[in-house]
């Protein structure tokens, strides 16, 4: 894992988002240590316009967040041209399957429960892009 | 003598009052009824040559006896009016003093005419005649202008024929002179007094007072005993004297039955509202009078005798007014009846339609005062000092036995006499429709009170369920960095760690994973409660969703040392049900059967038809409930008594019961203390209601 940071460049660009610090530090703590170079947004403003810049690989975004919550921030980078392909991984603490089917119909391509587990977020980042 | 018989029956009872005197076996009218026609025998057989005891003794004395029994009768039974009786008891005195007088005469040899005792035989009429006109107005207290017409109408007819008759032969017949001829007009012009003034009683409804009959009976026996006199004089008839004075005395004894019958009291006593509408039988009495001038001249020109144009046309005259009137009288009923009614109606209908209580009173006044003909109708507060009188009318306003109001009307006592009864409709109707606005109101008002009450456990519902989701993701997140940064650790990616060190974060890490499956637990159950557990339906093959369940589960019956079987028989249908609740089902009873089954023990899921249900069945080796427990089993935070040492929140049989129930299913259990359990959950084909057409063939999965 370790030697993927000796490229960085090569290294897939994974946006992560949470309101929650530790949270936030998990993600890109276990992303990181798997090779990924990981963007770290509070909130759903800040993560949109680190989308738009940075055009990343890939999106693990909370639902719940201040200012544009995961849903909405989804539906805008698929409005986007720069990132309406990327892949989107939505961290939802609600466990109602209707917060699921909303999810898939702003546009994600999975969605983990919270609590989730590191190595699971992993594992499905890791199918994502290996699809490609 | 006869005074002393009365004496004696008065003084039996003069110390008692008047209800004893009711209750007295010989009653004593009957008494005096019976007494005095004995005497009046007497009277009628005693020998000439007894003249003073008959004429002065009996005679005169019988008179008096009944004055006496008069005044003994308003002693005890004490009307509320006493003037007619004591009038009459004054003019039957009057003419027992001319009687005395007579008799004296007679003694004497003497016949003058018109003497002393003429004069108070003649006084005697208006005296007597004014008695009776008090107890008719004081009898009818509303002014009835029909039954005063009719009754002038009898007495005109009765004043023609004695015109006729009586009066005109007399004044014929007498010695000329004024007082001669006054005095002979007299005694006919006081018998029509006295008729006119009977017949206004009569033509009231006082016939049906016993006390009126006697009285009657008593009029006319005297009256008819003075006309038999009378014709006697003119030659008409021959009738003995003794005859006549026999009449004469019955009618006294008459009198003073109708004093001393208990009904005398009634006589004078008001009565309101009498029948308006004559009868047939006075129907035909006014009808038959009315006729009686024709009758008149029919008669007299049969007899090739005068007719007496004067009379007989002024008689016409006097009953075609009275026709008139009595007609006219009749209309304006009419018209004023017709006019209450269609103005009652028209109240009525606009107090249903009426909601609030001001208006309410205000239509009450104004039809009121309509009714009055725009005089003074208003509503006074209840304290209000306002009484009822002659031209006052008053009625309290009362809803539910609480005096509300007063409603005032005035005008002339006739009109407050006619309108009266109408008044009282108007008040009654007010009160209903009062009472009707404040029920109509409590109910809106209790119907407000309990919407908004609705209204409000609707918004704390609301609130609950905020706070439940609330709560659940705060919960959620710090858990979440709990679980995620233990697993980091447990995986090494932090260093190295001791057994030691492992095993307890591997504990930590187990508790909070049930720290988060029992926030789940508590979730499901709140939308449960709050009717929203949404369901996501499809076809589901319940042998797939089973053996997934099994598989799921296996890691912790290995852990446990229990063995795990599945057995699943023929081939199933699908069901139409939410594959994601039948998993947690399932998955509910699986853990609950290897948690409470020791090490060794087995648990079997089985999969299964049963008619028209799909059985799906979780047995287990374990501690089993007791049987008195078994009831309880699916009530939420219950806890067998067996299982009181195995971790659990309480939660998890409630739950199957739960999602078992929104798909139309049941649940069982059978258990045996010690031996094991085993619960069955019959889940009805097709599934879910709103199940579509099966598009593809039965797929069971293998």
């Amino acid at each position: 894992m370790n030697d993927a940071q000796a490229v960085p460049r090569e290294q897939p660009v994974i946006l992560a988002a949470d309101d929650d610090e530790d949270i936030l530090a998990l993600v890109a703590f276990r992303l990181e240590r798997s090779g990924y170079t990981v963007l770290q947004a509070r909130d759903g403003q800040e993560a949109f316009e680190l989308a738009r810049s940075e055009k990343p690989d890939l999106a693990v975004l909370d639902v719940m967040m201040p200012k544009l919550d995961g849903f909405e921030l989804t539906r805008r980078l698929r409005a986007e041209e720069a990132t309406s392909r990327m892949p989107i991984i939505l961290l939802t603490a609600r466990a109602q399957d209707t917060d699921v089917a909303q999810g898939f119909d702003a546009g994600a391509d999975d969605y983990l429960r919270k609590p989730f587990s590191p190595q699971e977020l992993r594992t499905r980042v890791q199918a994502i892009l290996g699809r490609r | 003598m006869i005074a002393t018989d009365m004496a004696t029956v008065s003084g039996a009872s003069l110390d008692s009052d008047s209800a004893a005197v009711a209750e007295r076996r010989i009653k004593p009218h009957w008494a005096a009824l019976a007494m005095g026609l004995a005497v009046c025998g007497v009277y009628l057989v005693l020998p000439e040559r007894f003249f003073v005891l008959r004429e002065v003794f009996l005679y005169v004395g019988l008179e008096l006896a009944a004055a006496v029994g008069i005044v003994l009768g308003v002693r005890w039974y004490r009307p509320s009016f006493r003037a007619p009786w004591l009038l009459i008891a004054a003019g039957w005195t009057l003419w027992a003093v001319g009687d005395l007088l007579w008799a004296v005469y007679e003694l004497r040899d003497m016949d003058p005419f018109p003497s002393a005792a003429d004069a108070f035989y003649v006084a005697g009429y208006p005296v007597m005649a004014t008695g009776i006109a008090l107890a008719a107005r004081r009898r009818f207290a509303e002014r009835d202008r029909g039954a005063l017409l009719d009754s002038v109408v009898l007495t005109t007819a009765v004043a023609l024929l004695v015109w006729v008759y009586l009066i005109v032969p007399l004044r014929a017949d007498a010695d000329p002179g004024i007082w001669t001829e006054v005095f002979t007009a007299a005694y006919p012009l006081g018998d029509v007094l006295l008729l006119g003034a009977l017949a206004r009683l009569l033509v009231g409804d006082a016939w049906r007072v016993p006390a009126f009959r006697w009285l009657t009976a008593a009029f006319a026996s005297t009256l008819l005993a003075d006309i038999v006199f009378m014709l006697d004089e003119l030659g008409y008839v021959s009738v003995d004297d003794r005859f006549t004075n026999t009449l004469f005395l019955v009618g006294s004894v008459l009198l003073a039955t109708a004093a001393l019958s208990p009904s005398m009291r009634l006589l004078t006593e008001r009565v309101y509202s009498p029948a308006r509408t004559p009868g047939l039988a006075r129907l035909i009495l006014v009808a038959s009078a009315a006729l009686l001038p024709l009758a008149v001249v029919v008669v007299q020109l049969h007899r090739e005798e005068p007719i007496y144009l004067p009379a007989t046309v002024a008689a016409g005259a006097i009953l075609f007014g009275c026709a008139l009137a009595r007609w006219s009288g009749l209309l304006t009923d009419q018209r004023r009846t017709t006019h209450r009614e269609s103005m009652l109606r028209a109240y009525a209908s606009h107090l249903l339609v009426t909601s609030g209580e001001p208006e309410l009173l205000k239509i009450a006044e104004n039809t009121a005062a309509a009714l009055v003909r725009g005089r003074s109708a208003r509503i006074v507060p209840a304290d209000d000092p306002v009484t009822a009188g002659p031209r006052r009318f008053v009625c309290d306003i009362v809803v539910r036995g609480e005096l509300e109001a007063k409603l005032v009307v005035e005008g002339t006592a006739a009109e407050i006499d006619r309108l009266a009864a109408t008044l009282t409709a108007i008040t009654t109707q007010l009160d209903l429709a009062l009472d009707r606005v404040r029920l109509l109101t409590a109910e809106r008002e209790a119907a407000t009170a309990l919407s908004e009450q609705n209204e409000r456990l609707r918004e704390l519902d609301r609130m609950k369920d905020q706070f439940v989701s609330t709560v659940s993701h705060e919960l959620r997140t710090p858990l979440t960095s709990m679980i995620g940064y233990l697993e980091l650790t447990l995986d090494g990616e932090a260093g190295e760690l001791t057994d030691e060190q492992r095993q307890f974060l591997g504990i930590v890490s187990r508790n909070c994973t049930r720290l988060n499956r029992l926030i789940d637990d508590i979730l499901f159950v709140a939308r449960v409660d709050a009717g929203r557990l949404s369901l996501d339906p499809s076809w589901v093959s319940v042998v797939e969703v089973a053996w997934t369940a099994v598989e799921s589960a296996q890691a912790a019956a290995d852990r446990s040392g229990v063995e795990l079987h599945f057995s699943s028989e023929g081939e199933l249908t699908q069901l139409w049900a939410d594959p994601t609740r039948l998993a947690q089902m399932l998955d509910n009873l699986i853990t609950n059967a290897i948690k409470f089954t020791p090490q060794g023990g087995a648990v079997t899921v089985g999969a299964g038809q049963a008619g028209d249900s799909l059985r799906l069945t979780v047995s287990d080796t374990g501690v089993g409930v007791p049987a008195e427990e078994i009831d309880h089993l699916f009530e939420r935070f219950f806890r067998a008594s067996t299982g009181a040492t195995i971790r659990g929140t309480g939660l998890g049989l409630s739950i199957v019961k739960s999602i078992a129930d929104v798909h139309g299913g049941s649940i069982s259990v059978s258990s045996e203390a010690g031996a094991g359990t085993t619960f069955t959950i019959d889940l009805p084909l097709p599934g879910l209601s709103g199940a579509p057409t099966r598009s593809e063939p039965t797929e069971v999965a293998t």
